[in-house]
């Protein structure tokens, strides 16, 4: 157990062995948030609307590119990351094992959008309620050590204690706070500045992050060159064109193929961009390696 | 749950083509894993798209390569997982739903045929073949299906919670009926029908937008159907997140059988 000081009580022995679970199961975080604590989300998509009579969220994280992944000088390396697959066969796991081991409700949250590209509950809100992270100007919940990870939830009935957040936000980290006195940015927000065709924008004020900007749109027509918005994409230019040799040309394209790729078993080309992480301090030794 | 089945065990039910030994030469037994899908959380939630998205739930095949690797690293024999998608038509080279059956893990229901569990009901089922010669297990000696409660409905209504839920003759998929031995002594499946309710999305899915996708021939029309969340939906579905993989779970929601295990805090 990382984290929290509880008492021999049952919910502290329940939260101990909820540990143990999901450490062995390879998470390098975890944390339990308050149920009713998700009010800036709207309502339908909380957790007692997934779940009458949900008490908590338990959220793990894990299973990042490795250093070696951030290291490839081959750029199509660090798109193929079904690594996030692993975190969320975990999540499944510990649904099962709090259903099985304590007689609770619990509900994994699926990965993938609602209705209008919505999730079903926001993960990031999950993870940050949970403590396991804090948001940044690039937008993900980065760890205080490991900076990006990747996250699960599960929603419960199991009145597992709530743990508590991190005493400090990881963003913005000390080397960013001085790179904003004096030059007004941050390395990602450099990397990406929302007012020369990128998408982040903030500001920092005693060291702390008080105004996030971020293109949310533009941001998700790079991050999904491929995959299902890549599909669509093709297939409308496909049908557009009047020639049939054309039309085969871009149904049998590299980029075409890449994307049915990215789409099936493979799970290739996940996320192409990931330039704002990739200059963030936080979690950058994990990113580095001999 | 785990349960073993004689390899010959197969050939007095399927044709040949469709038995172990038609997958791997030498078969001797096929072992099953069956799995209980969503979580009872799941089962419970009002939304309900929250119970379509399976696909991580099929952890028994992740179980069968697990034990694969067993078999042919410890007792040197071979073992492969046993094809159960359709490779031509609704027919799949073997047939998971006999396999379990003749492991002893199941019997038939009124419900669609679905496999019930004495105690867990509806269970995902994968299999392996193997050159191991395991001792097998056999057919459950009592049905499963009708439970007591369901016998009880029928004498006194003449249906059962499966098929009042969806009733043949109103639209719906099922019909049966149950002997004074308190045995089913007639069922009726129509499986088109129930496809095309329990598979709204999916391949079925993206083939019928296909159709009409590529059949449209104003191009606005046409972009908004290639952007819409029903074809984003239906690719979805065929992406590695395994979305909806399945829609409806109406005569297995009211089974008695399995349902304790769904009972929770």
């Amino acid at each position: 157990m990382k984290r929290g000081s509880a008492p021999d009580s049952e919910p502290a022995k329940r939260l101990a062995a909820l540990a143990a679970m999901v450490e062995r199961g390879g998470a390098l975080t975890w944390g339990v948030a308050d149920a009713d604590a998700f009010d800036e989300a709207p309502e339908g998509f909380r957790p007692g609307d997934l779940l009458p009579g949900a008490r908590r969220v338990v959220v793990v994280g894990g299973s990042p590119p490795r250093a070696a992944d951030w290291a490839s000088p081959v750029h199509e390396h660090l798109e193929t990351m079904g690594t996030s697959d692993r975190i969320n066969s975990l999540g499944l796991k510990t649904a099962k094992f709090i259903e099985a081991e304590f007689g609770y409700y619990a509900l994994f949250v699926p990965p993938g959008v609602r209705r209008g590209n919505r999730p079903f509950l926001s993960v990031a809100l999950a993870a940050e309620l949970a403590g396991c992270g804090s948001r940044s100007l690039a937008g993900p919940v980065l760890h205080q050590e490991y900076g990006l990870l990747f996250y699960s939830a599960i929603v419960t009935t199991c009145p597992f204690p709530v743990t508590p957040p991190p005493a400090e936000p990881a963003c913005p980290a000390p080397a960013c706070v001085e790179m904003w006195e004096a030059e007004g940015a941050t390395p990602c927000t450099r990397v990406c500045p929302l007012g020369d065709g990128g998408c982040l924008d903030g500001r920092i004020e005693n060291g702390r992050l008080v105004e996030r900007r971020y293109d949310a749109a533009r941001c998700t027509s790079r991050v999904y060159t491929h995959w299902i918005p890549g599909f669509q994409k093709g297939l409308e230019l496909a049908l557009d064109q009047e020639d049939s040799e054309a039309r085969k040309m871009v149904l049998y394209s590299s980029h075409f193929t890449k994307t049915l790729w990215s789409m099936t078993y493979a799970a290739q080309s996940q996320g192409q961009c990931w330039e704002c992480m990739r200059v963030c301090p936080v979690g950058a030794e994990y990113r580095d390696k001999a | 749950m785990v349960g073993v089945a004689a390899a010959s065990a197969f050939n007095e039910f399927v044709p040949e083509g469709h038995r172990p030994g038609d997958v791997l030469p030498g078969a001797k037994s096929v072992v099953v894993a069956g799995n209980q899908g969503p979580t009872a959380g799941a089962w419970r939630s009002p939304d309900h798209r929250v119970m379509e998205i399976t696909g991580y739930d099929f952890r028994e095949n992740v179980a069968v390569h697990v034990m694969c690797d067993y078999i042919e690293r410890e007792h040197g024999h071979r073992a492969l997982q046993a094809p159960s998608l359709p490779t031509a038509g609704h027919n799949p080279p073997m047939s998971m739903m006999l396999a379990a059956v003749l492991a002893g893990l199941g019997t038939r229901s009124l419900a669609a045929n679905i496999i019930l569990h004495p105690r867990y009901g509806l269970l995902y089922y994968a299999a392996l073949v193997t050159t191991l010669d395991l001792e097998p297990d056999h057919p459950l000696e009592e049905d499963v299906c009708p439970s007591k409660p369901c016998i009880r409905m029928y004498e006194e209504l003449g249906t059962t919670p499966c098929l009042a839920s969806c009733p043949k003759d109103e639209g719906g998929c099922l019909d049966g009926a149950i002997d004074e031995n308190g045995r089913i002594s007639y069922s009726y499946y129509d499986r088109e029908r129930c496809t095309s309710r329990s598979m709204n999305f999916g391949i079925g899915s993206i083939q019928k937008a296909l159709v009409q996708i590529t059949t449209e021939e104003d191009r606005e029309r046409r972009k908004s159907m290639i952007h819409s969340d029903f074809f984003s939906q239906s690719l979805s579905s065929l992406s590695y997140y395994k979305e909806s993989v399945a829609q409806c779970f109406e005569c297995m929601r009211v089974c008695p059988v399995g349902m304790h295990e769904r009972r929770l805090q």
